[in-house]
């Protein structure tokens, strides 16, 4: 399941939801563009075509290098309409790639999340307490794209691995981090909907309070 | 006319028709007075119950106004109560939590600024502060000295925990001429989320966590030192969890 809305700063600003989804039976797969890109919606729509392509790309053990050929590929695709590699890198890269990864997968007896970037890991456990962990970086977030900018020092970072055992946490969802006023309580029986996993209802209390959510919203649950 | 003049001794010149004495016509203003006074005593007794437009108690004296007048008026006051926060600050006293105790002071000095707060520590033992009001509490005491080791009885401190709201949550205290009530309590856990030395089980921890999570107007969250901890921190069912030290590595 995935519901995405578009933020109501990006709305007054004439800037489209930068913010994608894809759901497959044993993942779900939210991308979060930063705010700053110019191009990001075009970055995570692009990274997600291509990802869907590949063979067993909603398999956790295979995900991040196929993730790693996905960046490879489109960086190679689009490197012969720049001169230099510092033009591809502040033309193309900084304004298309820079968008957070973040991916849940379900196993027979877990829950594993793979994160580059920052957001949300919502869970509920058996008394059906909802928890949202925020991973949070500060003004400047960790992108996987900046493992091909010179200058960064992200060349060696990897994803992030949380591991959820369903005998613990009923249910494990994903979300960007527009989620914010969900999480602070400003919407009201928004927890209720995420617990019985309402996805009709939870969209539509999402996008009657439109003003609330200042950024983009997206949230995945398998 | 003049023969009955003389008759009745009353000769001489015409004397003119007397006026009463001491004429003193009384002022308008006090005359006015005098009428709304006289109003005031044929009016019912009312007594006004002091709720303003709000329903809210308000700050003027009570009046009764009877027929006895000015003179026999009395006055008192009520107390208004005040709606305030309770902070309880769920403390892991352990030597990993101690050397960011920089840190954690500035969190909490960050959270806890109005309402009055209460200390829950947890290491080996469990030690509560008594209430105090946040203006005047001391940052510094967030740690109990004596007590820092590697044990930690983190679901004790949840059984302790759900005292300490039971006992305080929408309680009225008298502090003077105030009143206050405890309306909103915010839990603020601070370390590991792990135990390895509690009397109580997992589960008799969270059960008692999730009484105090369930209740209206209770927030919870938690500050990991580290993202390892979110884990433990989401099996309990702290609904914010974030993390003190944020690196991506």
């Amino acid at each position: 399941m995935i519901i995405t809305s578009q933020g109501f700063g990006h709305f007054t600003q004439g800037i489209n939801n930068q913010d994608f989804g894809i759901e497959t039976p044993r993942m779900v797969l939210v991308l979060d563009g930063c705010s700053a890109g110019k191009y990001s919606e075009v970055g995570t729509r692009l990274f997600a075509q291509i990802l869907s392509r590949k063979k067993e790309y909603d398999n956790h053990e295979t995900f991040e290098n196929t993730v790693k050929e996905v960046f490879e590929e489109i960086i190679g695709m689009m490197s012969r309409y720049y001169t230099d590699k510092k033009e591809l890198e502040n033309d193309f890269i900084m304004e298309n790639l820079l968008f957070t990864i973040i991916a849940c997968f379900e196993t027979e007896d877990k829950y594993i999340v793979k994160f580059f970037g920052d957001g949300y890991i919502f869970t509920i456990n058996k008394e059906n307490l909802i928890s949202y962990m925020r991973l949070a970086y500060g003004k400047c977030p960790p992108y996987y794209a900046y493992k091909y900018c010179e200058g960064t020092n992200m060349q060696n970072s990897q994803f992030k691995t949380f591991e959820f055992d369903k005998k613990i946490f009923s249910m494990v969802g994903i979300a960007s981090d527009g989620i914010l006023p969900i999480v602070k309580g400003e919407v009201k029986g928004a927890d209720n909907l995420i617990i019985a996993k309402n996805a009709l209802m939870l969209e539509n209390a999402i996008k009657s309070q439109k003003t609330a959510f200042y950024d983009d919203v997206t949230i995945g649950m398998i | 006319m003049s023969k009955i003049k003389r008759f009745f001794g009353i000769e001489g010149e015409e004397k003119k028709p007397q006026q009463p004495k001491e004429w003193n016509p009384p002022s308008w203003q006090s005359y006015k007075g005098r009428i709304e006074e006289e109003k005031r005593r044929q009016q019912p007794v009312q007594i006004n119950d002091g709720l303003n437009e709000n329903g809210n108690l308000s700050q003027e004296p009570i009046t009764a106004q009877d027929s006895f007048g000015e003179k026999e008026k009395f006055e008192f006051e009520l107390q208004k109560k005040e709606d305030v926060k309770l902070t309880v600050v769920l403390i892991e006293n352990s030597a990993m939590v101690a050397k960011q105790k920089e840190d954690l002071k500035k969190i909490v000095e960050s959270l806890v600024n109005t309402g009055f707060v209460s200390l829950i520590n947890y290491g080996s033992s469990i030690r509560i502060m008594e209430k105090v009001e946040a203006a005047i509490f001391e940052c510094s005491e967030i740690l109990n000295e004596e007590d820092i080791g590697e044990e930690a009885c983190f679901y004790d401190a949840l059984v302790a925990l759900e005292d300490v709201v039971n006992h305080n949550y929408n309680m009225i205290e008298h502090h003077g001429f105030k009143r206050y009530r405890i309306a909103k309590v915010e839990v603020i856990g601070i370390g590991r989320a792990i135990d390895n030395f509690s009397a109580y089980s997992m589960e008799k921890g969270i059960e008692a966590f999730k009484k105090v999570a369930s209740r209206t107007n209770v927030t919870t969250k938690y500050f990991c030192l580290s993202e390892k901890d979110f884990i433990h921190a989401a099996t309990i069912g702290f609904r914010s969890i974030g993390a003190i030290r944020r690196t991506f590595s």
